[in-house]
């Protein structure tokens, strides 16, 4: 036998030998099972080097304000105050249970941030509040992926792995951009998602605040010759009110008079889309789970006055950072919007309310 | 003269290095690129402007001071995350936020 001869064979053996191990053994998922794992372990280590750096920073900036025990105060947050959703096979009045639960729940945290921080003021405990919840989240988040992990492993689940570390990329971009929020929350500059709030205050002028609301405020003004009710969040400090309820308040009291009602709000961009773009459309431009938004709803449709939206464009990660100078073009672009809305669609001798609805932090 | 076994295992550890080298070319992190947080301040009164650096307490809204020119409320009039290349009078800079810089899937497990 000459030299190719043997080559062949050889070349030969191995590809039966290869196929058989492929196709009737586990080996390939093993080794798969092996290659996602390490790669899930690595970055459950950087998903808990986040956490750790979130829980520091939340330590710091209570260490800041005084606080005695500000490790027993996060440790006291952190797994507490979740909120089980309401029944929703019988949806008779579940909006209102759901709104009734977010209300304690907000209590709740109000409660125990004041208790904890007595001499801190109104903005810093609504700030803390806030990088107290941006920690649990994170440390959620690390939990939920340890525990798949641990599932994978502990049934040998290389499906389950591999969509995990498939999964991952974005989880771990998500929970830096979560950490990233914090140092804003500390130093108090606006967010992607205050882009309503800041529309808002654009439009109010020099018009001064009434409450209305827990934490919201109305402003009364005049754009275009036009009486326009614009309602907020009250700034400076991390809320984002109840506009739901202002708006609901406002309409019940103004009922016909009123031509428009026009929500702006940050709006998560698709991926082919530039920050910072903005569009109109009709309906109630709001996020929140469902109360605020279907009484801005109930109060438009009780009236029959027509509801407006504009969004500003921008990704998950921009909406709970500082705002970048292309969503703050945005905001201006927003403004004009608004004010060709009011023009072309308010009569002269008619109402129109603007809700800026968003996070107002670092925005009175 | 090398045997073509030889050729074959040498193409094949070829090709693992490179693909190995070229994976490793792309999951490398592009430079960062320096932002700022920039407050702009506004008159009330004249519409006189300028722009600052960020600093703790200020917010939208906030009156910081009286105008140079004609003594009016000086406010904070926007506050936002720029690219450091565009405003050279502000001269400290902060980096990037990490969940802002470009990354890369390389698709290694």
């Amino acid at each position: 036998m000459d030299g190719s001869n043997d080559w062949a064979s050889t070349i030969l053996v191995l590809l039966i030998l290869g196929s058989f191990l492929l196709n009737f053994t586990d080996i390939p998922q093993k080794m798969q099972l092996w290659r996602y794992s390490s790669y899930i372990r690595k970055k459950i280590i950087q998903l808990t080097e986040i956490e750790d750096e979130s829980k520091r920073k939340v330590i710091k900036y209570l260490s800041r304000l005084n606080v005695e025990n500000p490790r027993k105060v996060l440790e006291g947050f952190i797994d507490n105050f979740f909120m089980i959703s309401p029944v929703d096979i019988e949806p008779t009045d579940i909006i209102r249970r759901m709104r009734h639960l977010i209300r304690t729940r907000d209590d709740s945290i109000r409660k125990y941030v004041e208790e904890n921080l007595p001499n801190a003021t109104l903005v810093q405990r609504q700030n803390a509040e806030v990088l107290l919840e941006i920690s649990s989240v994170l440390t959620l988040i690390n939990k939920i992926v340890k525990h798949y992990f641990q599932l994978g492993l502990k049934y040998n689940n290389w499906i389950l792995m591999m969509q995990l570390a498939l999964e991952l990329q974005q989880v771990v971009r998500l929970a830096k951009a979560y950490d990233d929020a914090m140092d804003s929350f500390m130093k108090g500059t606006p967010i992607g998602d205050g882009a309503g709030p800041l529309v808002a205050h654009y439009l109010k002028g020099d018009a001064e605040p009434v409450e209305i609301s827990k934490e919201t405020v109305y402003y009364v003004t005049e754009i275009e010759g036009r009486k326009v009710y614009v309602i907020k969040a009250k700034g400076p400090g991390s809320t984002v009110g109840w506009p739901g309820e202002a708006v609901e308040k406002i309409i019940n009291d103004l009922g016909r008079s009123v031509s428009r009602i026009i929500t702006v709000d940050a709006a998560l961009k698709l991926e082919s889309e530039k920050t910072g773009e903005v569009a109109y459309g009709v309906g109630a431009a709001i996020g929140d789970p469902g109360p605020e938004k279907i009484a801005i709803e109930r109060a438009a449709t009780k009236y029959g006055i027509p509801l407006d939206a504009v969004v500003i464009k921008m990704s998950n990660e921009e909406a709970i950072n500082t705002m970048t100078k292309q969503i703050f073009e945005g905001v201006r672009k927003a403004i004009e919007i608004v004010k060709k809305i009011i023009k072309e669609k308010v009569p002269k001798d008619g109402i129109a309310v603007v809700v800026g609805i968003g996070n107002t932090v670092g925005i009175t | 003269m090398l045997d073509p076994m030889t050729i074959v295992i040498l193409a094949v550890l070829a090709f693992i290095i490179t693909y190995m080298a070229v994976s490793a070319m792309k999951s490398r992190q592009e430079p960062l690129k320096k932002k700022v947080i920039v407050t702009q301040l506004k008159c009330s009164n004249c519409g006189y402007g300028e722009r600052r650096e960020f600093r703790e307490g200020d917010y939208v809204g906030k009156e910081v001071g009286e105008c140079p020119k004609c003594g009016g409320k000086l406010l904070v009039e926007a506050i936002y995350l720029e690219e450091v290349e565009g405003i050279p009078e502000l001269r400290s800079a902060v980096s990037v936020p990490k969940s802002s810089q470009p990354q890369k899937n390389t698709g290694r497990y």
